[in-house]
């Protein structure tokens, strides 16, 4: 599982290079983003504009995320595609996260 | 009819090589983009629990998908000689018992797991699941007409 960390105003974007985050891959990709987590960052911006499928197993594993943060930081997400969009309407997990169209635009929302 | 049999072993780095396979089938069927996700996802839940709780997650095991195309229908046949699924998954799958349609929002209270069963009820039109002899049989059929 590969990220690649930029800076957007206050916020660290984290760009996911995975085209499917599943059940074999959802294990280190939560670890991945709780290691940004815990090392402090508490504006996180993912941009999943790479990734092309997302099953319940990555839908946990970005729940498990959002956990990590905690009331004092925020997750968000930007750049999703339509079957990750779709997924998450489908588990109604839409109303949990934070959907912003471009990485300047959820850093913004988060300044 | 048209028919074609996909065998996986039962590793998760599996899933994705009969999945992308199974996309490409429900476009050729006719299914719009979206609804041919909708199947995918469906599928990659169904081997996803085969693997992980009708095999415990070991090695070495066969996954099989048969897939039957016809005028109406596309059809998908699971296979697995693991574990039963318990009577409770078999509602939750089947009927939709126990699926929570109206999540509480507060974040603490939503679970991480246990999606999987309830995904599968929304997007297939039919599901049957029987134990015949020392295999789950898992039949997923999703309507190709008039809206596809």
């Amino acid at each position: 599982m590969q990220f690649e960390e930029s800076t957007i105003k206050n916020a660290l974007v984290v760009r996911v290079h995975e085209s499917r985050i599943v059940a074999d891959v959802a294990p280190q990709f939560k670890e991945g983003l709780i290691a940004y987590v815990t090392s402090g960052n508490k504006n996180i911006v993912l941009d999943l504009s790479e990734v092309t499928f997302i099953d319940s197993s990555g839908l946990g594993a970005l729940i498990g995320s959002l956990k990590a943060v905690g009331k004092d930081g925020q997750l968000v997400l930007c750049s999703a595609r339509d079957a990750v969009v779709n997924m998450l309407k489908l588990t109604r997990m839409d109303k949990v996260f934070h959907i912003f169209g471009t990485p300047e635009e959820a850093a913004s929302a988060l300044s | 009819m048209k028919r074609l049999t996909l065998e996986i072993e039962s590793n998760l780095s599996n899933v994705s090589l009969a999945a992308v396979a199974i996309n490409a089938i429900c476009a050729y069927a006719g299914l719009n983009q979206d609804k041919a996700n909708q199947v995918e996802l469906s599928l990659v839940e169904a081997m996803t629990n085969s693997i992980r709780h009708a095999y415990h997650g070991e090695p070495d095991h066969r996954v099989i998908v048969t897939i039957t195309l016809d005028k109406e229908h596309l059809h998908f046949d699971l296979y697995d000689t693991g574990a039963p699924m318990h009577v409770e998954q078999v509602d939750r799958l089947v009927r939709g018992h126990g699926i929570v349609e109206s999540e509480n929002l507060d974040l603490a209270s939503i679970a991480e797991h246990g999606r999987g069963l309830g995904i599968i009820h929304r997007t297939m039109d039919e599901i049957v699941y029987s134990r015949e002899g020392s295999q789950n049989h898992l039949k997923l059929t999703r309507y190709l007409a008039p809206n596809r």
